[in-house]
């Protein structure tokens, strides 16, 4: 895995740390569902990339979508190269 | 289907909603979703492909709520008794400027 991009996640696992919100995991992958780094996380990246496509053309614009249940909760974010999922413990 | 349905009047800056059946045929709808067949699908296909995903990054966990959030407006998403539920709201920094 690229060393970059774990030190990019990091550094972004400590700014949510700032901000009071524990992080679980984190996943980057790519559009179509590789693998690109992950970061505590054991599950198949494969919806990720699909649930970032179709928020993308629901919306028409940047979309974050959040699957959330009372206790966890994961962010998914789409940018040009990437799709990055992070798992956290939901803020309530 | 304009038959306006009391579950989402309490929803604040709802601009529109949308009830499905487990099979993704739409039931009710009503506002900017009302008659919108391409949005009733990708919300299905979305509903469809979230169930298959964890909330939690080992442990199989599935979901209750889906949010699809932009700068203007957020998807509010839910299933209960065989139903997909989703609302369209405006998001409140729109509705400041």
């Amino acid at each position: 895995m690229d060393k970059k991009l774990e030190t990019i996640i990091d550094t972004t696992i400590e700014r949510f740390n700032i901000i009071d919100v524990e992080v679980k995991g984190v996943l980057v992958c790519d559009k179509n569902g590789l693998v690109l780094a992950t970061k505590n996380v054991s599950i198949a990246p494969g919806p990720i990339a699909r649930l970032a496509e179709l928020a993308a053309e629901l919306s028409g614009r940047r979309t974050t979508v959040c699957l959330e249940n009372n206790e966890d909760q994961v962010l998914i974010n789409q940018t040009e190269k990437a799709v990055v999922g992070v798992y956290t413990k939901h803020a309530s | 289907m304009s038959v306006s349905l009391k579950v989402f009047d309490d929803v604040p800056d709802c601009v529109g909603y949308i009830v499905m059946s487990a099979d993704g045929f739409v039931e009710h709808s009503h506002g900017d979703l009302q008659n919108n067949e391409a949005v009733a699908n990708l919300i299905y296909k979305m509903v469809l492909c979230a169930v298959k995903m964890s909330v939690h990054p080992t442990k199989q966990m599935s979901f209750e709520r889906i949010t699809v959030s932009d700068d203007q407006y957020v998807y509010c998403i839910s299933c209960a008794n065989n139903h997909i539920y989703a609302v369209k709201r405006r998001q409140e920094s729109s509705t400041m400027a």
